[in-house]
């Protein structure tokens, strides 16, 4: 039997964090115009520097004598902490903060960083440029045994273990959910302010955006910093959720969802974000219920892999706007566009 | 009967009017001259003619027929031939290769033979014949769109400004060769000019487009010398 | 002193490059977007080949213009069903490669779901299988096979594609519908035939290249994914314009990546040899920033 509480956890803890990763997505992809194939690198950043600190955080925090190598130890002092901090609840919270700060950092700064290329590259070869850089991440987290353990993982100490057997899960699902409200709130007001008619301005007109006066240059690179920092947040609370940190976890599938669910939704409106997420996981869901029914001569995963690959053909080629098309009173767009004298004039377009 | 017979003819680019309705006759073996201010629809108005801009209302009879709703090569094939006013040569390729191209449906003895009347009719090219096109000048690349039409011997001719940015002298050959066709191979042409003055002097007949609509049609010495078109919109005055 | 062993296998590699990146090239040029599904196309290849082996019981070697077929098929099927029916309802770049992720991510399901339904059928070896090969005797040297089928293809390959684009009135066309579709229009050309028959072409150079893989490595559905950071990688560096420079840019990309790795896991650096994919990288970085034009500009004007 599956037990209906513990799918209920698992649901909006996961709505959470793929909301935070389609914010950021959308932040990036539906203001700018720059889809940020790199996403699942930011979403490692903020999960592996969890990995990394969490259980040494705390083990320091607990007076806990590290004995043996990280990588065949981790899981069992991450164990030890949860311990402490069953009976520690502020110890618990400095460790998330601390971690979910350095994180933010480091999510920012990569975002920065990726910001070089992602000025100067035509699409499909900052894409590949992205997606590259990601998976060298992913390796060498894998192989470089100290950092999060390598190929067996890192264990990640249980930072609600302090609250009572039942409210601890709804807790997850509070921690993920008040993050993802504030990602989204975020992008909304983004999209909705100056700044964010500024963002898609550079979207639809360069020439005419930089005749605006905007810098073009610094809005890139401040929201790809704060898209990149959203994505780190939401790989904080997918470590703490599932109690342990796996490099191969974090491959470019991950990123593939996520576009899926930001094309799905409709890009360019902050109310597709909300829905996109929601058809997917609920599509998720459902296959992984039919697993226990079908029986198939082959991996139902590959299955679901073949039907979101075939459903995202579907929608840019049936409904490219999404399920929530962009509402264009959201802002004020001006245009060049043609009078019927065939003379260029900046207006608003019909 | 008239080459071209367009009534009320309305073209644009997808849901965008440029012509507002243009009504003109083209008689056989005549040269047509349409001269107009720059963004005035001439060039729209040759790709309508041919097909390549949406066609909005109005009608099209080339010979006779109606054409209004064929497709490019279709035209073509009914021996209309269109010289564009940009990129009317494959830069990468060869001369050779271009005006082989033009010829693509013709069979080897049949292009072989039509190479030959064309290099006589632009004897000009054989010194070029196997330089890539990027390497050649204004004036050169001219002569291999001239010549990528003629090897499809059409029998109407429609020039977009084919003397833009050339020397005079060059102008003066390609212009040459345009009147050519008509006195010698008898063939009618439409030439839209950038140049009034020249072209009007050696045109039939003449149509001067404003933004879009018909300002003068008539006689081309009648154009030339009409008091306020002239000066107004042509800058032959003053 | 380098192993000649390791050399051999660098020009193996490379030619398996120089394919895979001359394909993914010319698809480019008719699409003008990157296609992230390319690296599939040699695995759809390889495993057509591969069904024929271990099925029919064909002969290895046999099966080579099966890979092309397959890869070409395959190929063409993307580009009619999906790239241009997009670029015809008015896709913009951003969701042609988009679109090519998601056809990278179906097309990688469906060759697991078919390694799963060959495994579950014929009971045979469907994942990180190997193929066998023959040794030759080359004056007293002995001499692995794909060593010289794979480089003798490339240069049959590359005369017969020569041949086509500077001989042919076919080839001519499809250089005039890659420069300039809407004069090739003008023309009477049938452009979307050109392109197509562009992309069968590149699918069955893909194959082809796939169809090298499990002579070296075992070979897998997932292996299509692996092997597009250096296709990339040689394509950019060749000047992604450029037929010859992709080609030149697949050789430099296989010797760097097959020799330095060599040379990174040696003594005194012993770097794990899992950080391949660094060298490709590095070289996609360095070209992007300091060779945007990649090295077909030093010698020509695009192609
Ligand atoms: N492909 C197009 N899409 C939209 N508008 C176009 C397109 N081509 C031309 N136009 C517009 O149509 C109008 C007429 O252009 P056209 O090229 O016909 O002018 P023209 O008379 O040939 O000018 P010129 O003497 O400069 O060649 C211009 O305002 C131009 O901007
Ligand atoms: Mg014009």
């Amino acid at each position: 039997m599956i037990n209906l509480f513990l799918l209920l956890v698992d649901i909006g803890t996961m709505y959470g964090v793929f909301l935070i990763l389609s914010a950021s997505m959308e932040l990036e992809y539906g203001e700018l115009g720059i889809p940020n194939f790199g996403k699942v690198m930011f979403f490692a950043a903020g999960a592996f520097a969890v990995g990394a600190l969490a259980v040494r955080l705390g083990t320091w925090l607990a007076g806990i004598q590290w004995q043996g190598e990280f990588k065949t130890k981790s899981i069992l002092y991450s164990t030890a902490v949860s311990n402490y901090f069953a009976t520690h609840p502020l110890q618990a919270l400095l460790v998330f903060a601390v971690t979910l700060v350095v994180a933010a950092v480091f999510g920012a700064i990569l975002g920065i960083v990726a910001s070089y290329p992602a000025i100067r590259l035509r699409e499909d070869y900052l894409a590949i440029t992205l997606i590259a850089a990601g998976e060298l991440f992913r390796i060498f987290g894998r192989n470089y045994d100290p950092f999060i353990g390598g190929t067996m993982g890192v264990g990640v100490p249980d930072i609600l273990a302090w609250m009572p057997p039942g409210t601890k899960e709804a807790g997850y699902i509070a921690l993920s959910l008040s993050f993802a409200a504030a990602s989204w709130l975020i992008l909304y007001r983004l999209s909705t302010s100056p700044f964010g008619r500024a963002l898609r301005a550079i979207r639809d007109e360069e020439l005419a955006a930089a005749t605006l006066g905007k810098d073009i240059v610094k809005y890139r690179m401040k929201v790809l910093a704060l898209g990149s920092a959203m994505a780190a947040v939401a790989g904080v609370i997918y470590a703490y959720y599932m109690g342990s940190v796996l490099a191969d976890d974090f491959n470019p599938l991950k990123t593939f969802l996520v576009v899926l669910m930001v094309v799905l939704g409709g890009s360019g409106n902050p109310y597709g974000t909300l829905v996109g997420v929601a058809v997917y996981i609920f599509l998720d869901r459902t296959l992984a219920l039919l697993k226990h029914y079908i029986i198939l001569p082959f991996d139902i995963n590959y299955a679901a892999m073949l039907f979101f690959g075939v459903i995202l053909l579907l929608v840019l080629m049936y409904r490219p706007e999404g399920i929530i098309p962009e509402r264009p009173l959201l802002t004020i767009r001006a245009k060049f566009c043609r009078t019927k004298e065939g003379k260029l004039e900046k207006r608003l377009c019909k | 009967m008239a080459v071209f017979d367009v009534e009320n003819l309305k073209v644009g680019y997808g849901k965008l009017e440029i012509l507002h309705g243009v009504t003109f006759k083209v008689e056989k073996n005549e040269l047509f001259v349409i001269v107009g201010p720059n963004g005035s629809g001439k060039s729209t108005l040759l790709k309508g003619l041919f097909g390549l801009a949406t066609i909005m209302g109005g009608k099209i009879l080339f010979n006779g027929e109606d054409v209004t709703k064929l497709p490019p090569h279709e035209r073509s094939k009914k021996g209309l031939a269109y010289h564009p006013q940009l990129n009317n040569t494959f830069e990468n390729l060869s001369v050779r290769e271009n005006i082989l191209l033009a010829g693509y449906f013709l069979d080897r003895d049949e292009l072989e033979r039509r190479l030959e009347k064309v290099l006589e009719f632009l004897p000009e090219i054989r010194g070029f014949m196997d330089r890539k096109v990027r390497t050649l000048s204004g004036g050169e690349r001219q002569m291999v769109a001239f010549a990528m039409n003629m090897i499809k011997e059409p029998n109407t001719v429609m020039f977009d400004e084919p003397t833009a940015a050339l020397s005079p002298k060059m102008a003066d050959l390609i212009f040459d060769r345009i009147v050519k066709l008509k006195t010698e191979y008898g063939l009618t042409v439409v030439l839209v000019e950038q140049n009034a003055k020249k072209a009007l002097e050696l045109g039939d007949r003449a149509m001067l487009l404003v933004t879009g609509t018909v300002k003068f049609l008539g006689p081309a010495d009648e154009l030339l010398t009409h008091e306020d078109l002239a000066s107004m919109y042509l800058g032959l005055r003053d | 002193m380098i192993d000649p062993n390791i050399l051999l296998d660098a020009l193996v590699y490379s030619n398996m490059l120089a394919l895979l990146s001359l394909s993914l090239t010319l698809t480019i040029m008719t699409l003008k977007v990157a296609n992230f599904a390319h690296g599939d196309l040699a695995i759809i290849g390889v495993y057509g080949a591969y069904t024929f082996i271990v099925i029919a019981g064909l002969a290895t070697y046999l099966t080579m213009p099966l890979a092309f077929l397959f890869g070409g098929i395959y190929a063409v099927l993307c580009y009619l069903l999906i790239y241009s029916p997009l670029r015809r309802r008015g896709a913009n770049f951003v969701m042609l490669m988009i679109a090519s992720m998601a056809i990278d991510i179906a097309t990688r399901a469906l060759l697991q779901i078919y390694a799963d339904l060959l495994k579950f059928n014929f009971k045979v070896y469907s994942r990180a299988f190997i193929f066998n090969d023959f040794t030759a005797n080359i004056l007293g040297v002995q001499v692995r096979g794909l060593v010289l089928v794979s480089s003798l293809s490339v240069i049959a390959l590359l005369a017969l594609l020569y041949i086509l684009l500077m001989k042919t009135k076919f080839g001519v066309a499809m250089r005039a519908a890659i420069e300039n579709p809407a004069l090739a229009e003008v023309l009477g050309i049938n452009v979307e035939k050109v392109y197509a028959t562009s992309w069968f072409l590149a699918g069955g150079f893909a194959g082809i290249a796939g169809f090298f893989l499990p002579f070296r490595i075992p070979t897998s559905p997932d292996l299509g994914f692996i092997i597009l950071l250096p296709i990339f990688a040689a394509s950019i560096l060749g000047g992604i314009n450029s037929l010859s420079g992709a080609v030149v840019g697949g050789y430099i990309v296989g010797f760097s990546e097959i020799l330095g790795t060599y040379l990174l896991s040696q003594p005194p650096i012993n770097l794990s040899t899992a950080y391949r994919p660094a060298i490709p990288f590095t070289i996609l970085i360095i070209t992007l920033l300091l060779l945007p034009q990649g090295i077909a500009s030093l010698w020509s004007r695009g192609d």
